[in-house]
């Protein structure tokens, strides 16, 4: 295969502008596929995933990173790789992104690969392109530690398969929440060319799934899911559009994660918003919780927002603020209860939901107890009662539970002075966000 | 009645020996604390047993247990047993006390309510978590020859559950992983199976230089572990509570002598 080689550059400065322009993905978890080393080569994967380090943002790097090469024929107005950009361009070889990841492996430096690209002269190249290259590294270097590549829209549906079988996940951008926003910002990119390959994956894992349970040595395709990631506050979506589209997803398309990414201002263009607050950090944290609540708690989108409440509350957790609006369901007697009414509780979760089913088996629960199993009792204790008895004398009411929550002052994962500035930034581009209201359109009626 | 406080030695085998011991002296069982180490302060009414460290009697206890609780207890007695806290021993023996009482529906290691039971099961917790960290923070450096090696200076002695994991991931790599707070080593010879080395003294390492191309390899990720922040989204409070400072010793990403 012939394509343009920067020559004259040296590894490492293509290791800083591949890393640079592939940051932006947030996606970097290793997790979803359990497999030990079959004593060949180098590598094995573990099904929750292992981080290696935290960058200086906080966010877990558990992967190498990179992108193929950051030249593209596209211009997405959010994207610092558009074409219309005037930025340093790299590509690496097959062979230069074979070596870095092993040896950065063997170092436990990273948990394995992530492969994504711009699209060089047209998507199938580019997709033959990251196929080579994982199919050196599992064959050549006898890679078996986790690989994670991007299907490009639009590639030659035989090559996304082909590659489907050397790696553990794939995934492909959904890049904004609706068609709408997508025209607007990513001209070249079409939702039904980002849904149809999404769907060939998820026919793929399924078909192979039926594979294995008929012949257990099948090679297997895909086996940590797929997901996906949206841009968020690019466009005026709101939070119940947002969640609604990320329940779609996981209903209709079974896929593993949806991530979700603030917004972050790299180009000047008038057809980005301006978000004076940075990116809109805790709008993506909430998303993130609710998400959690979608595939873990059995919580539905519209349990949680309504067209009437399109936006998260700022201050409570999706879960806290789930409850407090239906405090009819509670107080929750904990020998009792049902698991999925435990779940429910603020303050507890799932292992915790777990340990207090297994372990009143032998014996009625108490608060001391319960405080050992891993539930934040200072949470909790306005929802729940023990053999009868709540933990104090409290009252069954909204705002004054809603006050008492809020004065222990729950932890969000932001620098303490960043806090106040943030919350104001976000009730900005809360207003930004309800001005254009809007119905819900699931993903299905897009199609 | 009196109580009995049995004292052994600080490891696996030392208090299983006990715990075989208090069985087979019929010891009532209520009255037994297992300690580990020095007597410390003595009580007044309290009968002193040393037990002295009994390999075979203390694979007939991991036998027994095996069978009677499963792997899943098993792990978690183990993993207790590798954290410093004084309370462990103790803990374990209440733990297969019960175990073995008869009383416990379903699995062991469920049954929260029981004291004994809550601490093993906190313990393990704490030391899996530790584990589970090395296996994220570790960092080999490859020397002369192509040989790995790590240092860590873990609270427990985690080296041998730490092993198994990079034995599988390296099997075609010469590998070692030193323990700096208790001198052991574990060592991994390509295509052979891991062992341990106790009282390994630290020359070993320092007597190793590093191979030429380590130093760019470094410098490689370090860069590219810079290249990955997003500046607006800084955030070093974050990046310090997912990960300790006390790792960093021995993190190549974090060493300024680049
Ligand atoms: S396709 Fe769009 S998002 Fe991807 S690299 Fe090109 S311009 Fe950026």
């Amino acid at each position: 295969m012939d394509y343009y080689v920067t020559q004259e550059m040296s590894l490492m400065e293509k290791l800083g502008i591949l890393g640079d322009a592939a940051k932006y993905d947030v996606a970097c978890t290793s997790s979803g596929v359990d497999r030990k080393g079959d004593g060949t080569g180098i590598g094995n994967a573990v099904k929750a995933g292992i981080c290696h380090s935290f960058s200086a943002d906080g966010r877990c790097m558990s992967l190498l990173k990179i992108l193929f090469t950051n030249e593209c024929i596209y211009d997405c107005k959010y994207c610092i790789n558009r074409r219309s950009n005037d930025v340093p361009r790299a590509s690496f070889t097959p062979e230069e992104v074979c070596r870095l990841t092993i040896e950065f492996y063997r170092r436990n430096y990273i948990e394995g690969l992530f492969l994504s690209s711009g699209i060089l002269y047209n998507p199938t190249f580019t997709m033959e392109l990251i196929y080579q290259t994982v199919y050196k590294l599992r064959t050549e270097y006898r890679f078996q530690g986790y690989i994670h590549i991007k299907a490009i829209p639009g590639a030659d549906p035989e090559v996304v398969q082909k590659a489907g079988f050397l790696v553990d996940r794939m995934s492909i951008n959904l890049e904004l929440p609706t068609a709408e926003g997508l025209r607007n910002l990513a001209p070249n990119k079409h939702r039904k060319s980002i849904l149809t390959p999404m769907r060939q994956i998820q026919t793929g894992i399924t078909r192979n799934k039926e594979e294995l349970t008929v012949y257990k040595k099948a090679p297997s395709f895909v086996p940590a899911g797929q997901s996906t990631q949206m841009i968020i506050g690019a466009t005026p979506e709101n939070d119940y559009q947002i969640l609604s589209v990320a329940q779609d997803l996981y209903d209709k398309f079974d896929l593993k994660r949806v991530f979700y990414s603030a917004f972050v201002h790299v180009n000047e263009d008038k057809a980005l918003p301006v978000l004076p607050g940075g990116p809109p950090l805790l709008r993506e944290h909430r998303l993130y919780q609710a998400d959690w609540l979608l595939r873990y708690y059995k919580f539905r989108a519209d349990e949680l927002l309504s067209l009437e409440k399109p936006n998260f509350n700022v201050l409570l957790d999706p879960k806290a603020d789930w409850a407090l609006r239906h405090l009819e369901q509670f107080p929750v007697e904990i020998n009792r209860a049902d698991y999925e009414t435990i779940l429910r509780v603020p303050g507890i979760g799932v292992k915790s939901a777990g340990r207090i089913i297994r372990a009143r088996r032998n014996g009625n629960l108490g608060f001391e107890d319960l405080k050992k199993l891993g539930v934040v009792l200072k949470r909790a204790l306005y929802f729940i009662t023990c053999s009868g008895r709540m933990m104090y004398k409290t009252k069954l009411e909204e705002d004054y539970i809603t006050r008492n929550l809020l004065d222990k002052r729950q932890k969000l994962p932001f620098s303490s002075d960043g806090i106040t500035y943030r919350q104001l930034s976000l009730f900005d581009d809360m207003n930004f966000v309800q001005d254009a209201g809007e119905g819900i359109k699931p993903i299905s009626a897009l199609q | 009645m009196e109580e009995i406080i049995v004292i052994c030695e600080d490891s696996e085998d030392g208090i299983f020996t006990a715990v075989y011991e208090v069985y087979a002296r019929k010891y009532p069982l209520e009255t037994v604390r297992i300690q580990t180490g020095e007597e410390g302060n003595l009580r007044l009414f309290a009968r002193y047993e040393k037990i002295a460290t009994d390999r075979e009697k203390a694979e007939k206890v991991r036998r027994t247990l095996w069978k009677r609780f499963g792997e899943g207890a098993c792990e978690d007695i183990s993993y207790a047993l590798s954290t410093q806290d004084e309370e462990k021993g103790q803990a374990v023996f209440e733990t297969i006390r019960e175990g073995l009482s008869g009383k416990i529906k379903g699995h062991l290691m469920d049954a929260l309510g029981y004291c004994g039971i809550r601490k093993v099961f906190e313990l393990s917790r704490s030391a899996h978590h530790e584990k589970h960290r090395w296996e994220e923070f570790l960092r080999f450096q490859e020397m002369d020859g192509g040989i790995l090696a790590a240092r860590i200076n873990p609270k427990c002695l985690i080296l041998p559950f730490l092993m198994p994991h990079f034995s599988d991931r390296f099997p075609l790599e010469n590998f070692l992983i030193y323990d700096t707070v208790r001198n052991l080593a574990g060592i991994h010879p390509a295509k052979k199976e891991w062992f341990l080395v106790r009282e390994c003294p630290e020359d070993i390492l320092n007597s190793m230089i590093l191979s030429e191309k380590e130093a760019e390899l470094r410098e490689m990720f370090a860069y590219f572990c810079e290249k990955a922040a997003i500046e607006s989204r800084k955030n070093r409070d974050l990046q310090r509570q997912m990960m300790p400072l006390r790792f960093r010793d021995f993190m190549t990403e974090f060493q300024k002598n680049l």
